[in-house]
């Protein structure tokens, strides 16, 4: 059988991966870990040689640079550099799209620049993804959120880009908040008449799925059932959740009981790795896809930690090539659980995320940035 | 629905010195502007600042806050004493007053050096208003329910009308209604909030101080180091322990920058026997090292190997430790000040002499904290400092201690006026 490379601009000199894209869950760590260990030294040097600050810091901070003989050795960045500086692989000229953090009103958000070539590459990573789940066909597609959101395509933050990112995945978009997002409990009735027997697609950011959709109902008293074998897709974090004490496992109980949504998958992502998702799967675990890798690091040491300890997660993806963003140190806290031996059967590393590194305190007379 | 009489400044609330929570600031600011104005330290004022600091001293829990520990025990009558008679406050051709309504910001925590201030306005004979940060911390209120308590003994009942104790969310509304009516704003803060409250005016007549974000250094004579037996090296890095640690190295006075003097070989030697003393003072104490913390002084580390303005030691590379340090590559500019976040970074620096500091500081340096050199050599080097750098050259281990002459000026003088007498 003919493998098909991954990217087969490689012919173009860019850092290819030498797997076939097509299964994301495929390959086991005897061959996944060497390939994806070649990509990122090759994306290393081709940032050192485009990005004259991401160059400074490997040289001072990395002595292996672009040439890690482990995956734990790759050079990383912590993520919140984005917010701080400008950091870009490419001429101004090329950038086609800047994605910004949601993040909180004040507080500095992630400034990610686009090209041409990057975005192909996410499209093409999260559509292998996206399949490996949901087949080849398109389904009919509930966007929770409201369709404002859209309007203003200016700016590109993490929440538009996830759902103009995955609406490509359904057709028949209905957007089944209004602009304060709560539920159109008519709009999204009648859309469903049209569907009777098919599965629905529904995708939406954590927090929105469980105000806009689950809350807004139960406030409104209305029972909506979706089509058997309707899947929800959601991302975006869960630290408004677990302020409320909301639980992975509450979530999806209720969301089955109030919709009869049997299939929940959560995935993790970060608007500085867009495309190379982790996908939770039937079991409740985070999955690796074979372009991406997680590395728990100890929060004091930043020594790579084995599976079973709990550490800040480093995600590594195979495909930014305008921005320096291949290895990132997130502020996120999870436990790698294994590698290659999930039940459900996906090779590839798998974990669980647990929550963010808390804030760090601000004292002393130099504390006020802004009055607070 | 009658609505209660509003001035359009509803997010105030009073935590000290307002008994109804809906007055409005308008009514309270009235009120505050006719009480009369003392002389410094008045008895009255000295009475109570005495008794908060015995209560203070004696609280349950202040072992928990040794930095109130420290307030109240600069503040003990003999200090106060002391104090009093370096001001006097009848010259014979002038009378010293306080110069009436003071309106004071605090930082977003309340830190000891703030309360100082504070505390001498009064001391100073003036009326005070305080808005304090939205965010409470256990050691706000702690101070607060002291003075609550305080206020509430005989020695309060003078004091009572003198004080209120507020805050408020982000408001220009409230900011202006309270610089419109004072004689004197006093704003501790970053160089955000001091710049936008100097964009609200003042009374013409009204006076101004402020206390920005300020940047601190060390500077260790690397001969003098060498020459400490052990016991006198392992008082030193406590010393220095205290400077640096207190506060996370947040505070204004913390070293961030240590400047080390003398020979290559001799510092080389120096810097390895001082970091293994403080490694050692580390171990005994514990200071707080949250993930939070290790995670700043790392995404510092890579702004400033990004920006190529400082390195680890050797090729080592990145060693996630506390403290962190790193090497500057460049003279210390502002940017290099700038990244810096505290919590255990410190940016080293070697020279030949002390002299080659003084043109890399600016308005920005607070406190230099020396070891090893002499009066002269530091007369020296302060009369080559750009001008208005370095408000404070401090032994190590003296850095945070406070002193009523703050950012160079001479408090209470600031916070008082001189009323000019005929001569008889």
């Amino acid at each position: 059988m003919q493998i098909e490379p991954s990217f087969p601009e490689a012919a173009l000199g860019y850092p290819a991966l030498s797997l076939d894209i097509a299964r994301p869950y495929g390959y086991s760590d005897e061959i996944k870990t060497p390939a994806l260990l070649g990509t990122l030294n090759a994306l290393t040097h081709w940032h050192m040689e485009r990005c004259e600050p991401y160059a400074n810091m490997v040289e001072r901070l990395f002595p292996a640079g672009a040439h890690a003989d482990t995956l734990s050795s790759v050079p990383y960045l912590p993520v919140g550099l984005f917010k701080t500086l400008d950091l870009r692989s490419v001429q101004a000229s090329e950038i086609i799209k800047t994605l910004t953090s949601s993040g909180t009103t004040g507080q500095a958000v992630s400034r990610i620049y686009l090209d041409r070539e990057t975005s192909i590459r996410q499209t093409r990573v999260l559509t292998a993804i996206m399949s490996s789940f949901l087949g080849k066909k398109r389904w009919p597609m509930v966007i929770v959120d409201s369709a404002d959101l859209l309007k203003d395509r200016r700016r590109f933050n993490a929440r538009v880009a996830g759902i103009l990112g995955f609406s490509t995945y359904g057709r028949d978009h209905c957007y089944c908040l209004n602009d304060v997002l709560e539920l159109d409990v008519g709009a999204l009735q009648a859309w469903l008449e049209r569907y009777p027997d098919t599965p629905v697609l529904l995708f939406g950011f954590t927090f929105v799925v469980w105000q806009g959709l689950y809350q807004s109902a139960l406030r409104q008293g209305v029972q909506i059932k979706f089509p058997a074998g309707s899947l929800l897709i959601h991302g975006g974090g869960w630290k408004r959740l677990l302020d409320q004490r909301v639980t992975n496992e509450e979530f999806k109980a209720r969301l089955h009981q109030q919709f009869g949504i049997k299939h929940v998958y959560n995935y993790y992502g970060m608007v500085e790795q867009v495309g190379s998702i982790f996908m939770e799967c039937e079991y409740g675990y985070l999955h690796s896809p074979s372009y991406a890798e997680v590395i728990m690091r100890e929060p004091h040491t930043f020594q790579p930690l084995v599976a079973g300890q709990p550490g800040v997660i480093q995600v590594q993806s195979a495909i930014p090539l305008s921005y320096p963003g291949h290895s990132l140190l997130t502020e996120d806290v999870g436990i790698l659980h294994g590698k290659d031996d999930c039940l459900c059967g996906r090779a590839g590393s798998y974990f669980t995320v647990s929550g963010r590194l808390p804030q760090v305190e601000m004292r002393g007379c130099s504390d006020t940035r802004v009055m607070a | 629905m009658q609505r209660y009489k509003s001035d359009g400044m509803n997010g105030v609330k009073y935590i000290l010195g307002v008994e109804t929570a809906t007055t409005p600031l308008t009514d309270v600011l009235q009120s505050l502007r006719s009480v009369s104005v003392w002389q410094p330290f008045d008895y009255r004022a000295v009475n109570f600042v005495r008794r908060f600091s015995q209560k203070l001293l004696t609280a349950m829990g202040i072992r928990e806050h040794p930095e109130l520990a420290a307030l109240g025990h600069w503040f003990r009558g003999a200090n106060l004493q002391q104090l009093a008679q370096k001001y006097p406050t009848d010259t014979g051709d002038a009378l010293v007053l306080g110069r009436g309504l003071a309106f004071h910001v605090a930082p977003g925590n309340v830190d000891s050096v703030f309360m100082y201030s504070w505390l001498l306005s009064l001391l100073a004979g003036n009326v005070n208003v305080v808005r304090v940060s939205q965010k409470a911390s256990a050691a706000q209120a702690f101070l607060i329910s002291v003075l609550a308590q305080t206020l509430t003994e005989e020695v309060g009942a003078s004091i009572r009308g003198r004080i209120v104790l507020l805050t408020y969310p982000h408001d220009d509304l409230i900011n202006r209604a309270l610089s419109e009516v004072c004689q004197l704003r006093v704003v501790w803060g970053g160089d955000a909030t001091v710049q936008k409250l100097r964009a609200i005016p003042l009374r013409p007549t009204a006076a101004e101080v402020c206390f920005p974000d300020r940047f601190s250094a060390c500077a260790i004579e690397a001969g003098a180091l060498l020459a400490l037996d052990e016991p006198g090296l392992s008082q030193l890095a406590g010393r220095f322990y205290n400077d640096a640690f207190w506060f996370a190295q947040q505070a204004c006075s913390s070293p961030r920058l240590v400047a080390w003097v003398g020979t290559s070989e001799s510092i080389e030697t120096a810097r390895v026997r001082f970091w293994a003393a403080l490694e050692q003072e580390l171990a005994r104490h514990h200071p707080e090292n949250s993930e939070a913390m290790s995670m700043a002084r790392v995404a510092a580390s890579f702004e400033y190997a990004g920006a190529a303005l400082a390195r680890p030691d050797g090729d080592a590379g990145l060693t996630v430790g506390h403290p962190l340090r790193l090497q500057l590559e460049q003279p210390l500019d502002e940017a290099a000040k700038t990244i810096h976040c505290g919590n255990g970074l410190f940016l080293e620096m070697f020279l030949n002499q002390l002299e080659e500091l003084a043109p890399q500081l600016s308005d920005k340096e607070q406190t230099l904290a020396v070891h090893g050199f002499t009066r002269d050599q530091l007369k020296a080097f302060a009369l080559m400092l750009p001008a208005r750098a370095v408000d404070h050259i401090a032994l190590i281990g003296d850095a945070l201690a406070f002193a009523p002459i703050w950012d160079g000026q001479d408090l209470i003088t600031a916070f008082s006026r001189k009323l000019l007498m005929p001569s008889f």
